[in-house]
């Protein structure tokens, strides 16, 4: 798994590479831990990305979720392959913040 | 018919190894590339599970056996943990608001979600839980 961290009209994307499991799920928890908490701007996970995602990268998700709300921030996800769309929707992820098909969708003003 | 056995330790390094490995024992069974995600993420999380809840000694071992026929994927996971069936536990609510959503339980909820046939029975002093995925 690899991250990546930019910022593009006024907010953070996150870009993650390859699986987010049992084994990769605490590295990225400690990575947001140090680079974007608290999240001062509206935070997007660019999901491209990302092969795979079990119930461990949900809990991480679901954290920066949390994070992001009690921060006063929005939080979104883009770009979801088919198989992480249907975890999504089976967890009910899918109500809890918005998806997007691409990184503008996510940034314009209005999305949020 | 195809048919492999995995054998894992119950504990984090034992985890890690399946992780990094189980991709490659999938790919040796010729199957389609949904269902590889599927069975994937059903043999992880009842692994994870195992380790992160289960009480299980250093030398404990998880048994994962695969058979492939034309029509079916047939896992059958065992373990020699105290009872444990996945049918018993709660249904997660996955309608709650965000305040009210907790971290627990995802895994088992996605398992069930995703097998065709998801059973239980305790074999003496096992666990044997069977999934079925139709091809």
């Amino acid at each position: 798994m690899e991250i990546s961290l930019y910022e593009r009209d006024g907010s953070k994307i996150i870009t993650v590479t390859g699986r987010i499991d049992a084994v990769t799920s605490d590295d990225l928890s400690k990575w947001l831990e140090e680079k974007v908490s608290p999240p001062e701007s509206n935070v997007v996970l660019d999901c491209t990305e990302v092969d795979y995602v079990s119930s461990a990268g949900l809990r991480v998700i679901l954290q920066l979720t949390k994070l992001a709300k009690q921060s006063g921030v929005v939080f979104s996800l883009c770009n979801p392959q088919d198989n992480l769309k249907e975890v999504l929707d089976i967890s009910g992820f899918s109500a809890l913040f918005p998806i997007y098909a691409t990184i503008d969708e996510a940034i314009l003003p209005g999305s949020k | 018919m195809i048919k492999k056995i995995i054998e894992i330790p119950v504990t984090r390094q034992g985890l890690t190894d399946l992780c990094k490995t189980l991709d490659k024992t999938l790919e040796s069974m010729d199957l389609p590339a949904k269902l590889k995600y599927k069975i994937h993420l059903i043999i992880e999380e009842f692994c994870a599970n195992h380790v992160e809840h289960g009480d299980f000694n250093e030398d404990d071992v998880i048994t994962i056996t695969l058979e492939r026929t034309d029509s079916s994927l047939i896992t059958q996971i065992e373990d020699k943990g105290i009872p444990f069936n996945p049918l018993d536990l709660p249904s997660v609510k996955t309608n709650l608001p965000l305040d009210k959503r907790e971290q627990g339980g995802l895994g088992i909820h996605l398992v069930k979600c995703f097998a065709d046939d998801l059973s239980y029975r305790r074999d003496g002093l096992k666990n044997v839980v069977t999934i079925i995925k139709n091809i």
